[in-house]
């Protein structure tokens, strides 16, 4: 009985022999816990957010004649998400939050599979005075782009129509800013004195950024490359990986000078190296086998980042309201315990050589890495310019995986079903589209399975390589804390429309240059923008003598309604960013030449509103890439790519009610054409060996299962396929 | 939501917290106590009578860090094992009326880590249920989740028997049983429906006629092939009670009745294989209890008396099913030839008999028994010049086939790893050792982990497709098939404690595994069977600052085995004798804090069978040190022999156990009834093995060599969380 039993819940003690505490005591306690029990119904807050989805893409192919479809080639993902928010305030300085996420796909035939609660942020916080913040459970927390960073993809004036689903796929993994999720404790302490003194910001966390449990190798989620036997392919972790930082800055002279210093230790606890019995090869036919639990990831991360900045608000000390001129320059080394692996072989009972056990040796490797960032611009009520310029040189030995873990790991999202034993490799897999990747997600998608049948046996043919036959959240946005190996695999998958010049945001390694940003506006309807980086890496990448990076672009957008006095907007916007990698061969070791890699990425949007809250979004969207022959090559792949144009136009009608609650109901088209060098698999053909493509095997995965090789006369086969979208979305955050 | 009740209860509560802050500025402690208590009944009045949605609950985050050392680890043994874990118990209430409340517990549970995505870790539905209280107060009612006590003997759940148990090893406990949904009373945790009325006083003499009806589930029939979870059995098992009581001038007549039974129809959902064995058992039981207190008649008097007792007859019975192969002899006439006389060859017929296979289900009944219990317990209490004591004996007689299932399975287990069970061992002796008899009484009794993980091949069971779940728990071939995509979490518990019942036979398997260093005596209480004897207790406290306690029990069992000589059976006896006492400093010297220091020994031993001897002492403090902070340490040591070794596997046995438990910290308060708490505690477990392998002697002979070793773990334990009540 529930009333007795919250009873009991306080009286246990007196309910067993054990303790007879002072009645006084005991009755001081109930009495307070159950007026603080009462008050817990004046702290009690809802808040959250509702998303639902209804988005079917049909994919059609003119090339796919010769193959007999078995898969479905239409994809409906249809879902409502609601996240509620519960914050209780039962005292003044002590308060626990929950968001339960409540999720249903639209169908009711068999509705208990299609339906679940889940925890999704759950912590206990709390104030001592005014001062002193503690948190402990979820929580987020960026210190600096080199030390604590959550590195994001930026678009130039993405059209709202594309912002909108990008929002939605990024709140839909709890993404705020460049806030890194941890879970664990944070403390924060903050004081201003005086003005003279400033504000001075004392922080520390301790968070585990990792747990020793076992994970499935074959499984979609908890996988950088699913059933691959390569170190930073799985995130199960063998031992429990910690981060301690601590954070310390101060703002004196009325917060216009700024000095800080940050100490960040991440480790594996080493005696927490945890083993699993598994059969081998995830074959029952085979014996257990005792293993570690991530077999191809054994070292032991130890890594200490160490940061010191220091700062300037010049308009500030000048007291000038309109002008901005800060800079801020940060110095961070990283020393990081690196392992060399070195095989042996010794000889057997019976005379033959056979592997040995590994020789292992490890030492320190320390790395610097420098940012300065101005900014700098003058504004009048009229109209107003700035400059944001960011100067970095990182070392090629910096390693900071809480600064550098980026936020987009392109992922295939739409029509998986048809390549599901490729999709694992991403921006390689035939039916790759980075808008599929930034704009679209499903929360809780059930992939069909690759046999007709449903009976035990059809479901284990069923399988594929990427993914089990089972739910899985497909969303290319992120918060995981990466571990090295993972990011070396991570840096092979980035999309290189998105991710060339800095794929680790400001912290990215080995890089030394620059990047500016002027913005002009005038009045509050009209904007236009430049983008120049120039970077080159630290040391050169091996086999080449210099590596190099540039971007430039520009763009615009302006509210013509407004310019001209209407109430409603009319919004258009476009831009044009070139990113190029130029990485010559070094002829020292008899390389000549140059590898280029070359994409343009444009965007042209329009918004308008007709009616109070009735509004048209359009956009459009196009990525052209480029590789030269020595690029392609640089691949390893059997069939590289030569040239990649996409396209993505969308319109829509929407109902907003303010920046994020609206109800669109969009239709778009995503054209894809890939040009592949297929020499090698018209040879191969011709010797009478033919390469099977779009699978696993064979290493020919990024080519279609409809190749057909005996129409390809040239040796360059271009792949061509659309993805016509039809989407309602609703979000609404309260 | 009740929102618009914001206004009032913020008005209410400053009156009440005036009127605490007032109670408290008036002197005498006594009627402080007496002011508490007024508003404590004002308070849970005023709660009780809210109508509408209310939420409340617990929420606690933080670290237990189990850092093991032991020279029997392997050397790629992990030795470090930590708990990051944030822990909500949301307790939803809604009343529709102001008699009846829906109760919804939900528990939100994520273990610490931002390496990789979790995303569907669900919300686990911890105690649903609807009561009330209708009829004008008379009559009280539970749906869906319950706690449900009758008597001794018949519905009730026997707790261990820890005489001034430290407060800070009493939370632990308290975790630990609540993780299970468990709690400290004797109450039965149960699912289905109780009903209880009173009447009240009637007239002048009656003072209660009280009737009661119980039914529950307590197992039902797996529902899916594929994945084995751990509460399910082959058949449903139902439960049904009811008691009828009057109570007239003090005394009382109760008549009790329970009822346990395997549904056999609902096996039969699943068909029988080859191999297949499953058992139905039946207990039903009918007791009678008289009890008289003087305090009725005699208000006044500073001392009471009276007496409890109770009579009990029960009745088990147990029938098996099982499937098994047999071969039939087939005769059937075939045509051949043979040499006749003249040698010829000739034509014949003959009769050939061939062995045909065939499956059969039997049905059989195992074996049906009845017993008869008793027990009576005269009392009496005092209170005089602020002294209040307590004097209690009980007599006990149970027949060896007495047998009271729902009265006996106690909710302690023990025998299980809690922490550090990812530790490997340097050999194979030890590994199955633990493996088979678990860490020790201590960790088990005070420490719980619970975890949130990702469903993965490793944790997933399944059995043979297309085959029943019966008894056949084999690997599933399409166990890779059938993962999650490490999409899907669910929840885990390493826990010494099970709210379950045991059935009969069941617990003749298990009997082995209950731990020996409580409750040795009367292991499922009053129940136990086969017991003849008595225990005698004495309490007594002084002005709520001294509390002195003793106890002593001798109890007979005519049959722990039989001799394999003789064939007689053996008989054994328990001596048990425990005191402890309790000193609050602070309330001695009228400071305004608890100073409180706890301690006790205990002693039980068994004279026959396995010899054991047990020894538990414990001492513990807890103190206000200044404003929010109070400080709580607690040690407590155990040690267990077995002069006749105890067989854990069949190659090793254990002959004796010590453990020790420290655990100590500060406890801050940093709001109401919310804490933040730093603990250290150093765990160690020793525990010595006979083994005996075969071996060759000098002639060459086989023989067995009997050999000893000795498995030593500590583990220093560090727990820091805060709780915050809401």
């Amino acid at each position: 009985m529930n009333m007795k039993m919250k009873r009991s819940l306080f009286a246990l003690l007196a309910a067993t022999v054990a303790s007879a505490a002072s009645p006084v005591v005991d009755n001081q306690n109930l009495l307070e816990s159950k007026v603080d029990s009462i008050n817990a119904k004046r702290g009690l807050e809802l808040g959250g957010s509702i998303r639902g989805v209804a988005q079917a893409t049909y994919f059609d192919s003119d090339q796919d004649g010769t193959v007999k479809r078995m898969m479905p080639d239409v994809e409906k993902d249809e879902f409502v998400t609601a996240d509620l928010d519960f914050h209780f305030r039962p005292y003044e300085n002590v308060r626990a939050n929950a968001t339960m996420r409540l999720e249903a796909g639209m169908q009711e035939y068999f509705a208990s599979a299609a339906k679940s609660i889940s925890v999704a942020w759950i912590n206990v916080e709390g104030n001592i005075g005014k001062s002193f913040y503690w948190i402990v459970g979820d929580f987020r927390q960026e210190y600096t782009p080199l030390t604590l960073f959550l590195p994001t993809v930026d678009i130039m004036y993405e059209p709202l129509v594309f912002e909108r689903q990008r929002h939605m796929a990024q709140k839909s993994q709890f993404i705020e800013g460049n806030q890194r999720n941890l879970q664990g404790v944070n403390l924060q302490f903050r004081m201003m004195p005086n003005t003279s003194v400033g504000e001075i910001r004392a922080e520390a966390l301790m968070a585990r950024l990792n747990r020793a449990a076992v994970l499935d190798f074959s499984g979609a989620e908890g996988n950088v490359m699913t059933n691959a036997a390569m170190p930073g392919a799985t995130q199960a972790s063998n031992m429990d990986k910690w981060l301690a930082a601590g954070n310390f800055e101060m703002l004196p002279l009325n917060r216009n000078l700024y000095v800080g210093a940050t100490g960040m230790f991440i480790f594996d606890d080493e005696d927490s190296f945890t083993y699993t019995d598994r059969h081998e090869e995830n074959k029952l036919m085979n014996d257990y086998v005792r293993e570690p639990i991530n077999p191809y990831d054994l070292d032991a991360q130890q890594t200490l980042v160490v940061s010191g900045r220091v700062g300037g608000d010049v308009a500030g000390f000048l007291g000038n309201k309109n002008l901005t001129l800060d800079l801020v320059a940060e110095v961070a080394m990283s020393n990081d315990k690196v392992y060399t692996h070195t095989p042996t072989f010794v000889q057997d009972e019976n005379g033959e050589t056979v592997p040995g056990e590994e020789l292992i040796e490890d030492s320190k490797e320390s790395g610097m890495a420098i940012l300065a960032t101005l900014n700098a611009g003058y504004k009048t009520e009229v109209w107003g310019v700035k400059l944001l310029g960011n100067i970095i040189r990182n070392d090629s030995a910096w390693f900071n995986n809480a600064a550098q873990s980026p936020s987009f790991f392109a992922q295939r999202i739409l029509n998986t079903d048809l390549d599901g034993n490729t999709v694992k490799y991403g921006v390689n897999s035939p039916l790759y589209s980075t808008f599929g990747a930034l704009y679209s997600f499903n929360p809780k998608f059930s992939p069909v399975a690759r046999s007709l049948g449903t009976d035990d046996a059809a479901f284990e043919d069923g399988q594929t390589e990427s993914y089990n036959i089972a739910n899985y959240n497909k969303n290319s946005w992120t918060t995981n804390v990466y571990g090295k190996s993972q990011l070396a695999l991570l840096e092979t998958l980035m999309d290189p429309a998105l991710q060339m010049a800095l794929p680790n945001g400001l912290a990215t390694s080995n890089r030394f240059g620059g990047q500016g940003t002027l913005t002009a506006n005038f009045k509050d309807f009209a904007e236009v923008q430049g983008l120049v980086t120039v970077l080159s890496q630290v040391k050169p990448m091996y086999g080449f003598e210099a590596v190099k990076y540039m971007e430039y672009g520009g763009g615009a957008k302006a509210d013509i309604f407004k310019a001209i006095g209407f109430s409603k907007p009319l919004e258009i916007s476009g831009s044009y960013k070139h990113s190029e990698r130029k990485a010559d061969l070094d002829p020292e070791l008899g390389g000549a030449g140059t590898a280029e890699l070359k994409s343009d990425f444009i965007n042209g949007g329009l918004y308008v509103q007709y009616l109070p809250r009735l509004g048209v979004t359009g956009g459009v969207q196009l990525i052209n890439t480029e590789y030269n022959t020595i690029q392609s090559n640089l691949s390893g792949l059997v069939a590289p790519l030569l040239k990649s144009k996409q396209m993505q136009w969308m319109v829509g009608l929407d109902y907003s009610i303010e920046k994020n609650a609206w109800l669109a109901v969009n239709f778009g088209i995503i054209t894809v054409s890939n040009e592949y060098n297929t020499k090698a698999l018209v040879e191969a053909n011709k010797a009478g060996e033919p390469m099977e493509t779009g699978t696993v095997k064979g290493g020919v995965f990024n080519i279609p299962d409809y190749y057909d090789v005996s129409k390809d006369k040239s040796g360059k086969y271009k792949n061509e396929f659309s993805q016509t979208i039809i989407e309602a979305s609703l979000n609404v955050e309260f | 939501m009740n929102f618009n009740m914001k206004n009032r209860t913020i008005a209410l509560t400053s009156a009440l917290l005036f009127s605490a802050a007032s109670a408290f500025a008036a002197g005498a402690q006594d009627s402080v106590v007496q002011e508490q208590k007024s508003l404590l009944q004002k308070l849970d009045s005023l709660q009780e009578s809210v109508i509408g949605l209310k939420l409340n609950g617990t929420a606690k985050a933080g670290a237990l860090a189990s850092l093991a050392k032991s020279d029997q680890f392997s050397d790629d043994s992990p030795t470090h094992e930590t708990q990051a874990y944030t822990d909500v118990n949301l307790l939803l209430t809604a009343r529709p009326s102001s008699e009846t409340m829906v109760t919804l517990q939900l528990r939100l549970h994520k273990d610490w880590q931002s390496g990789f995505d979790e995303n569907n870790n669900p919300v686990i539905g911890h105690w649903f249920s609807y009561d009330g209280s209708i009829l004008n107060k008379h009559l009280d009612f539970n749906l869906g989740y319950m706690r449900v006590a009758y008597t001794p003997l018949t519905l009730f759940a026997p707790q261990p028997f820890l005489l001034q148990e430290p407060e800070i090893f009493a939370q632990e406990r308290i975790e630990a049983l609540a993780q299970r949904n468990l709690d400290t009373t004797s109450r039965r945790l149960l699912q289905g429906l109780n009903v209880d009325y009173h009447s009240g006083q009637l007239g002048s003499i009656v003072d209660d006629v009280h009737a009661q009806l119980t039914g529950a589930r307590l197992r039902n029939t797996a529902k899916k092939t594929d994945q084995l979870f751990f509460d399910f059995d082959f058949s449903d098992r139902y439960f049904y009670a009811g008691r009828l009581g009057v109570g007239i001038m003090g005394a009382k007549l109760g008549v009790n009745y329970t009822d346990v039974f395997d549904r056999t129809l609902s096996r039969e959902s699943r068909g029988l294989q080859s191999g297949d064995t499953v058992y139905y058992e039946d207990n039903s039981l009918i007791s009678v209890e008289l009890g008289f207190d003087s305090k009725k008649l005699l208000p006044t008097l500073p001392v009471t008396f009276g007496l409890d007792g109770e009579f009990a007859m029960s009745k088990w019975s147990a029938e098996m099913e099982y499937f098994a192969a047999i071969r039939e002899k087939m005769y059937t006439i075939a045509q051949g030839a043979v040499i006749d006389e003249n040698g010829n060859q000739v034509n014949t017929i003959y009769v050939s008999t061939e062995d045909q296979p065939g499956d059969t289900e039997y049905k059989e009944d195992v074996g049906e028994t009845d017993g008869n219990a008793f027990y009576v317990t005269p009392y009496v209490k005092a209170d005089i010049a602020g002294i209040e004591a307590d004097l209690k004996a009980t007599y006990l007689k149970t027949d060896k086939d007495f047998w009271s299932e729902m009265a006996s399975a106690p909710n302690y287990r023990g025998g299980s790893i809690i922490l550090n069970s990812n530790a490997l061992y340097s050999n194979e002796i030890y590994s199955s050792a633990i493996g088979a008899f678990g860490m020790s009484s201590l960790e088990n009794l005070y420490l719980s982990v619970y975890n949130s993980n990702p469903l993965n091949a490793t944790n997933l069971l399944t059995s043979q497709p297309l085959v029943n779940a019966l008894s056949n728990t084999d690997e599933s071939q399409y166990l890779y098939s059938k993962l999650y995509n490490n999409y899907k979490n669910a929840h885990f518990y390493r826990n010494g404690y099970d709210a379950g019942t045991i059935k009969r036979l069941e617990l003749e398997q298990a009997v082995f595994t209950l731990d020996p260093t409580v409750n040795m005596a009367l292991p499922f209480g009053l129940a136990t069977p086969d017991r003849n004897g008595f225990n005698v207790s004495f309490n007594a406290t002084w002005n709520d600052a001294v509390t002195l306690n003793a106890y002593f029990a001798q109890i007979k069992q005519d049959s722990v085995s039989v001799d394999l000589a003789t064939g007689a059976a053996i008989e054994n006896t328990y001596t048990e004798f425990a005191v402890g006492g309790n000193v609050d400093i602070g309330r001695l010297a009228n400071l305004d804090r608890k100073i409180l220091l706890q301690g006790s020994y205990d002693h039980a031993e068994e004279k026959e069978f396995l010899k054991r001897k047990s020894d538990r002492i414990m001492g513990g403090a807890s103190a206000d040190v200044w404003g929010p902070f109070a400080f709580q340490a607690g040690i407590q040591m155990a040690k267990t022999q077995f002069e006749n070794e105890l067989p854990v596997t069949a190659f090793s046995t254990i002959t004796n156990v010590e453990e020790m438990f420290v655990l100590a910290g500060p406890k801050v308060r940093i709001a109401p009834n919310s804490y933040l708490t730093v603990q250290y505690g150093m765990l160690t477990d020793k525990m010595n093995l006979n083994t005996y392998a075969i071996g060759v002697d000098a002639d060459g002979k086989e023989t067995l060599v009997q050999g000893t070793e000795e498995i030593s773990i500590n583990k220093n334990v560090i727990i820091a969380d805060v709780t915050v009540n809401f």
